[in-house]
């Protein structure tokens, strides 16, 4: 009897069976410590967020005492200057950065493309800007735009160029600090293209020349065409990271002159640490968030249909 | 009859050789303008860094001098003596050392253990819950600042370095690069394995985590390069000074110093030093890694 029902257990479908449920409790298993903590650090913190934002919650009282004052927050919101300041500020920034690092990345690229020597030493020397801390370059850049006896103001003179007050001009200062990033990032930008460049098949090229192409047609028809995996990669992790920025705000002008180099990331900083609003602080964190999101939407339809499934 | 069509023959290998020589001429010539721009770039690249080595040497006046003073007169090692004094350098250093390696060395394991979930493990749901994991990478840390500070705050881990660390444990992104470089890895390898009885834990430990040395190398530059430059999240939770890191101690000595220019290029000089020996010990993995993380087949 007992072993009658042994041999029923042992057929090919009750082991398969069994074999299926120990992999998903396998599976399972092992993917929960992962999810438990993105709930607690991630997903939580989110709606976290989007209960926050209609509360006036100063950081301080009991999470219980939280006061919910609806859309008040919102509405405050898009009639504060220095927000709405600051957030066209961190598009400015963000665009300039973007633009600038996309286009002379791409262009050192295709320089260092051209060239089959030392390669490796000159992709290195300009990735290291890259890796150096942004808290100690901020300071560097900081002694650079000295308008007195900065390296770039002394440069300037030395060339007849009058002297820029860099960091004191509330037209100039958000660009300087824009400069100091680009000069930062090129690495970074450069590498990733120079790989890209470097996947294309030499024999589209070839073929090509064959059909009499110039160098500008094979670069808008060959080269850019091509690129547009890299190109998507590196627009949305580059414009969610600009719309970040913090540090060289926060070291090289406190979000002056003026006002002129607030951005939003650093305005919530202090609206929630200095003036103790935490609830209208998300709700500001949430609004830039919201328009992040609608960009990266807008790219991703633009770059390749299908969304974030074709993404990687 | 014979000299004419030699010297036919002769007049256009001579035109050969013209056209060789042009092609390499204007060869060359294109090679000078691109290594001309590289060089120029280099120069920029290298400039800022070199300035800020040789101000840190300098006396105040030297550095204020104008016209500038290029070369120090004498190296001022005091310098480097007062920024280590007034940053309490020692301390903060370990803090920023004890902090950054921990989120590390958490973030090699935890960041393969979810590329071998979600890369390897074959279960029901499995794509779902990635997509889930995945997504978290659009969403941008300012988000979450603020519900974050209040949970860390209300586990009672302000002025702790558990507050700095546990935050950052794992990440979207490390997963990701850790799933696509598991792709490589022969599921065969794994079948084998499971035929000889060894664990889906065995597995991992035995086969996947050393298989993974190159992805976790880059994994751990990145990771270490990111957290060392930490500077918002520090001055939320680290309000001690004892527990500061040194990134924060660099922040206030220029705060405290106003415009003694040589200690802040002394305290900037010592911030970089750890990172750029990190950069030439681990160069080809930087490379490598820059591309692994751009290029997603």
């Amino acid at each position: 009897m007992a072993s009658a029902i042994m041999t029923t257990q042992r057929t090919p479908t009750a082991f398969w069976k069994r074999r299926s449920v120990q992999r998903a409790l396998t599976g399972w298993l092992f993917a929960a410590p992962i999810l438990i903590y993105f709930t607690i650090f991630v997903f939580g913190p989110i709606i976290a967020s989007l209960v926050m934002m209609f509360s006036d919650w100063n950081g301080f009282g009991p999470l219980e005492k939280m006061r919910f004052v609806g859309l008040a927050n919102l509405r405050e919101l898009l009639r504060d200057e220095k927000f709405m300041g600051s957030f066209w500020n961190t598009f400015k920034y963000a665009i300039v950065v973007v633009v600038s690092g996309v286009t002379l990345g791409l262009l050192l690229a295709l320089v260092l493309n051209g060239v089959n020597k030392f390669v490796g030493f000159v992709r290195a020397t300009y990735y290291l800007p890259v890796m150096l801390p942004m808290t100690a370059m901020s300071l560097l850049w900081g002694l650079m735009y000295q308008p007195r006896y900065g390296l770039f103001n002394q440069l300037l003179v030395k060339v007849g160029v009058s002297p820029v007050s860099w960091l004191i001009n509330p037209d100039v200062a958000l660009y300087a600090i824009c400069l100091m990033v680009i000069w930062k990032g090129l690495g970074w930008y450069m590498v990733i293209f120079l790989s890209g460049l470097k996947a294309i098949p030499e024999e589209f090229y070839e073929a090509s020349k064959v059909d009499g192409a110039t160098g500008w047609q094979q670069f808008w028809k060959i080269t850019l065409p091509l690129l547009r995996p890299t190109l998507l990669f590196v627009l949305v992790v580059t414009i969610i990271g600009s719309l970040q920025v913090f540090s060289p705000i926060y070291i090289m002008t406190q979000g002056g002159p003026a006002n002129a180099t607030n951005v939003v990331v650093y305005w919530v900083y202090r609206t929630a640490f200095e003036f103790s609003r935490f609830g209208y602080a998300t709700a500001e964190a949430v609004f830039l968030f919201m328009v992040i999101f609608v960009i990266t939407m807008i790219q991703l339809r633009i770059f390749r249909e299908g969304g974030l499934t074709s993404y990687y | 009859m014979s000299t004419s069509a030699f010297e036919q023959r002769l007049a256009v290998e001579r035109q050969v050789g013209a056209v060789q020589r042009r092609q390499i001429l204007r060869r060359i010539l294109q090679q000078s303008w691109l290594w001309l721009i590289i060089l120029i770039g280099l120069i920029l690249m290298v400039t800022p860094g070199i300035w800020m080595i040789l101000a840190s040497f300098k006396t105040r006046s030297e550095i204020t001098a104008v016209p500038m003073q290029l070369l120090p007169d004498k190296l001022m090692f005091e310098n480097y003596a007062t920024a280590i004094e007034y940053t309490k350098f020692y301390n903060v250093f370990l803090n920023s050392l004890i902090i950054t390696l921990s989120i590390t060395i958490a973030n090699i394991f935890t960041c393969t253990w979810g590329g071998y979930t979600f890369g390897k493990l074959r279960w029901p749901g499995r794509d779902a819950v990635f997509m889930l994991v995945l997504s978290t990478m659009m969403i941008p840390g300012f988000l979450t600042l603020i519900p974050r500070y209040i949970l860390v705050a209300k586990m009672g881990m302000i002025n702790t370095y558990a507050g700095m660390i546990i935050p950052f444990l794992t990440g979207a992104f490390g997963i990701f690069m850790t799933k696509q470089f598991m792709t490589g890895i022969p599921d065969e390898l794994i079948d084998a394995a499971t035929v000889d009885g060894s664990s889906a834990l065995g597995i991992y430990w035995r086969i996947i985590l050393p298989l993974c040395k190159p992805i976790i190398a880059v994994l751990a530059l990145f990771v270490f390069d990111w957290a060392w430059d930490d500077l918002l999240w520090g001055i939320m939770i680290l309000t001690d000074r004892l527990r500061w890191t040194l990134p924060i101690a660099i922040v206030n000595l220029q705060v405290r110093t106003s415009n003694q220019y040589e200690l802040q290029m002394a305290g900037a000089t010592l911030a970089v030093i750890p990172v750029v020996c990190l950069f030439l010990v681990c160069q080809r993995y930087i490379v490598q890694g820059v591309t692994l993380s751009g290029l997603k087949g």
